[in-house]
């Protein structure tokens, strides 16, 4: 179980989150709704320990992995994107495995054929594509997405999300997702919590 | 084809403006009409070649070397470590900002002078060289780490990426240029500096001694010969270094 307890965030000298109190189940796809500057990706930073905040405890997080989807690219632009996935998992893998596993993210992504592409010479949504196959090649982690799927088209969207589902439960992966479209919302969430008002207030669909 | 058509244009370019620059000097040498004062091309690279024949030619040329070689080598060294100290200890960088500034701003003979009083006369170069170096290498440095993109960095520490890896893979691809512009403008400096401190310390065994001799007893032609080598020296030093970095860039 991870557990955050009595958060308190002020933003702008207002609270933005007060006593803020909610558990994510593991091994669930934890979807995280709210419209644009609700708090979604304060509560993600603060959650990754990227953001101070004024009081509480968010627990369940020690010694665990960590993959992340940030919601700009932060792709390593000198790279080619065999290298930018590998740069994530050279750290803990043999070269054969990682070969093995970034084919596979790769594949799940169709990005298979631009393997050695520079991600500089790749469009905006095939960079994106990038950025989720270095998340989702990181096994046993946590993962954490903030609007993964931002500039793909609807087609490889649904395409790369039917996949991803089917990939996350075989894993029995814990993944926070965070979104403010309400169809990705429901097509990937096994618990769907929608953010509202300020300080935020979390409502479990 | 066309590659080696364009390298060809490019080389007949760099003889034209050579033989104007010979032609310049030519017509100066004329117009002033004094060997004394503005020998000839034609007596200067004779020079250049009676000086090639003697044996403690290749000495002074040797000592020269090896002076501003460890100059600059101890300069990258320092300037390297004490920027990359700075950068992840913002006390240090608080310390040596004082220094840095300082340095830049402290003429050239204030140092030497200096140096004469501390270190025998064979050390003073490159003591000299360091102190103008470092602070072009410690700055260059510095700025260069401090434009690293910090998102990339944050990105690493949350995949738990090896530190290793995170120097290799980010800091140094992006420090590289600064690295590359810090040699290149020591090279240069270096060469000045080192020569400008022999000139007042006068080491028995240094191209600064001969500049001085050549203009103590007139000897223009001389001192004009010394400086075309010290201009080709230097330039070829830059040249190498520059070829250096290329091959090492490429291996990144």
């Amino acid at each position: 179980m991870i557990e955050i307890k009595n958060l308190s965030k002020i933003y702008k000298d207002e609270f933005l989150y007060r006593n803020f109190n909610c558990a994510f189940e593991e091994n669930k796809v934890n979807v995280i709704l709210g419209s644009s500057g609700s708090g979604k990706t304060t509560l993600f930073r603060m959650m990754l320990g990227l953001e101070k905040y004024e009081a509480g405890q968010i627990l369940g997080f020690n010694h665990k992995k960590i993959a992340v989807v940030f919601q700009e690219d932060r792709l390593v632009e000198w790279m080619n994107v065999y290298d930018n996935v590998a740069f994530v998992l050279k750290s803990s893998v043999e070269k054969q495995e990682m070969d093995k596993l970034i084919n596979k993210a790769l594949e799940l992504v169709e990005l298979i054929d631009y393997v050695n592409y520079s991600v500089k010479d790749l469009s905006g949504g095939m960079q994106r594509r990038v950025v989720l196959a270095r998340a989702i090649v990181c096994r046993d982690s946590i993962l954490f997405m903030d609007e993964p799927f931002k500039g793909l088209d609807d087609e490889l969207r649904l395409r790369i999300i039917t996949r991803l589902k089917v990939h996350w439960r075989e894993n029995r992966t814990t993944v926070f997702l965070i979104t403010h479209s309400q169809q990705e919302g429901m097509l990937l969430g096994d618990i769907i919590y929608k953010l509202a008002e300020k300080p935020v207030k979390f409502y479990k669909i | 084809m066309k590659l080696s058509t364009h390298c060809n244009k490019k080389i007949i370019t760099k003889c034209w403006v050579i033989f104007f620059w010979i032609m310049t000097w030519q017509v100066v040498h004329y117009i002033v009409g004094k060997d004394i004062l503005v020998p000839s091309f034609y007596a200067t690279m004779g020079k250049v070649f009676e000086l090639l024949g003697q044996a403690n030619f290749y000495y002074d040329i040797g000592m020269t070397f090896y002076r501003v070689f460890m100059g600059v080598v101890i300069s990258f060294v320092l300037g390297s470590l004490s920027a990359l100290m700075a950068y992840f200890l913002p006390i240090i960088k608080e310390l040596f900002t004082p220094f840095v500034t300082t340095l830049k701003s402290t003429p050239v003979m204030a140092v030497i002078i200096l140096a004469l009083l501390w270190f025998t006369k064979n050390n003073v170069p490159i003591f000299v060289c360091f102190l103008m170096c470092y602070p072009v290498v410690y700055t260059s440095i510095l700025k260069g780490l401090q434009e690293v993109n910090k998102d990339l960095l944050e990105m690493a520490y949350i995949f738990k990426v090896k530190q290793r890896y995170i120097l290799k893979d980010l800091y140094l691809p992006q420090v590289r240029p600064y690295i590359e512009s810090a040699l290149g403008m020591i090279i240069g400096l270096s060469w000045k500096v080192v020569i400008a401190a022999e000139v007042l310390a006068v080491p028995k065994y240094s191209m600064g001694y001969n500049l001085l001799s050549a203009k103590s007893y007139l000897e223009t032609e001389t001192l004009f010969a010394w400086v075309v080598i010290i201009v080709i020296l230097s330039s070829l030093c830059e040249m190498l270094v520059a070829k250096l970095i290329g091959r090492g860039g490429n291996k990144i």
